[in-house]
């Protein structure tokens, strides 16, 4: 899927605005059956469309990454179901399938699909949302202090890097770090930017071809209208 | 062995029914409390984001908690004892202070030793009579507050104040003017808070006296040194 000087403007507006559920939708529109792998299309669209780095905070320092070592080091597949037990209960986990706006460190309606108590099971892929939430706002919350805790030691869907400079970054799937660091690629490109980018080449380039342009196709029309600029500046002087 | 949802609500209903004791200060008895669900745990810890109103929200839904936990409506004498017991059952008996590891064991076992005043009768130019409230009435109180706060959400120093007169509104059951007598229960949280704006500073001030004296004991229990203490807030229920 094509990432668009359009969707970035309409994004960078949610975005503002605090609307995260239409960030998710436009991130669900990617390939993948869960997140891992629609993560996985995002970063590809990204470097093809967008840029080749991207910019992290790690260890204090702003440091520029390129994204097809990213994406080289992304496993085909992720471990996507994990167990936890503690006396008579036992719990699955899977990564989710979409992208849903949470502010809580797990999304656990989206992450829980089985529960065992006492030998009586319910697969929650196979009950309705509401009764999953009834069911799961009912847990002790002691139990779900274990389930935060083995989720975070998890490794299974867990995303790392070998490289020392990027020792410090890790993803975990089946918290919202993923849909954090994706909208920490978007939010850089504010308001101001697409005005900008707007009034200065819709005096060569229709609107409807600027908004169809990926960012890419952007800068090289930046580039070209530049040189133009310099071009003529350097024959007026003449 | 896989069932419908009904069947495993049950299930869940039964680990629900694992009471624990708590001990009533002021009703000098054992009560039976269940212990906190996720969905309490979550509700606690998103009330962080608000800010002050934030606060406010806190308090009274621990209230909520304790009330449908132990089923009943105590005095808030009890609240914190209730309070610390739900911690430690629910989440861990230990809790980190600064550097320093506290056994919640013992803190309860000091909070419970306390000996919880309950009215006074003030009398000055004018008789008030000041009560510890239920939790229910200090919610209905908080109600006010947290409307009053949204309504004045960018006057942060009138509000500051505002809450000052909350808490002493709280606490007065009857104010009695020679002959004529007014009981809080039977008027708005606003009027009683009017009243309250127009008693005597020396009265108010006996009132938080009051307040303080209930307050100060609780802080002595709560109280790990001379630079630490348990703060009661969002942080203590996050595991």
């Amino acid at each position: 899927m094509e990432i668009t000087f359009r969707d970035l403007k309409k994004i960078s507006g949610y975005l503002e605005r605090g609307e995260d559920l239409f960030f998710c939708d436009y991130l669900n529109q990617f390939e993948g059956v869960n997140i891992f792998e629609k993560f996985k299309n995002i970063l590809t669209s990204w470097d093809f469309d967008v840029s080749n780095s991207i910019d992290l905070n790690l260890k204090g320092k702003g440091i520029s990454v390129q994204l097809d070592y990213i994406i080289s080091t992304i496993p085909e597949y992720m471990e996507d179901e994990i167990s936890v037990k503690n006396q008579n209960l036992k719990c699955n986990f899977s990564i989710p399938s979409k992208f849903v706006p949470n502010d809580d460190i797990l999304p656990i309606y989206e992450i829980l699909s089985y529960i065992e108590i006492n030998d009586v099971a319910l697969d929650l892929r196979k009950v309705s949302e509401q009764e999953k939430t009834e069911v799961i706002d009912k847990f002790p919350a002691n139990m779900f202090n274990l389930i935060i805790d083995e989720i975070l030691k998890t490794k299974g869907s867990v995303l790392t890097f070998d490289n020392p400079v990027l020792e410090d970054l890790s993803i975990n799937f089946l918290t919202n770090d993923p849909f954090f660091f994706l909208k920490g690629l978007f939010i850089p490109y504010g308001k101001d930017y697409f005005r900008d980018i707007t009034f200065h080449l819709s005096r060569r380039i229709g609107s409807e071809t600027i908004m169809d342009s990926t960012m890419k196709d952007i800068d090289f029309y930046i580039e070209k209208y530049s040189e133009e600029m310099e071009n003529n500046k350097n024959d007026v002087d003449l | 062995m896989e069932t419908d949802t009904k069947t495993f609500l049950e299930q869940i209903q039964g680990l629900e029914q694992k009471t624990f004791d708590v001990f009533s200060i002021s009703k000098k008895e054992n009560l039976k409390c269940k212990p906190l669900t996720f969905k309490q745990q979550k509700d606690i810890i998103s009330t962080v984001a608000e800010s002050t109103i934030g606060a406010l929200k806190f308090q009274k839904l621990l209230n909520e908690i304790i009330i449908e936990n132990v089923g009943e409506n105590l005095s808030l004498n009890d609240k914190t004892g209730i309070i610390l017991a739900l911690r430690k059952e629910s989440i861990d008996e230990n809790y980190e202070v600064g550097d320093k590891k506290v056994s919640l064991d013992e803190v309860i076992v000091n909070f419970n030793k306390i000996k919880p005043s309950f009215s006074k009768t003030i009398k000055d130019e004018l008789e008030v009579q000041i009560e510890v409230p239920t939790l229910r009435q200090e919610n209905q109180v908080l109600n006010s507050t947290i409307e009053s706060f949204k309504a004045n959400e960018k006057e942060m120093g009138k509000n500051l104040g505002n809450l000052y007169t909350y808490e002493i509104v709280k606490y007065v059951k009857k104010v009695k003017i020679g002959d004529k007598e007014i009981d809080f229960s039977e008027i708005s949280v606003k009027d009683r808070v009017s009243i309250v704006e127009n008693i005597p500073l020396s009265t108010n001030k006996k009132i938080v006296d009051f307040i303080q004296s209930l307050k100060s004991k609780e802080q002595e229990v709560l109280k790990i040194d001379d630079e630490h203490s348990i703060d009661i807030d969002v942080s203590f229920f996050d595991s």
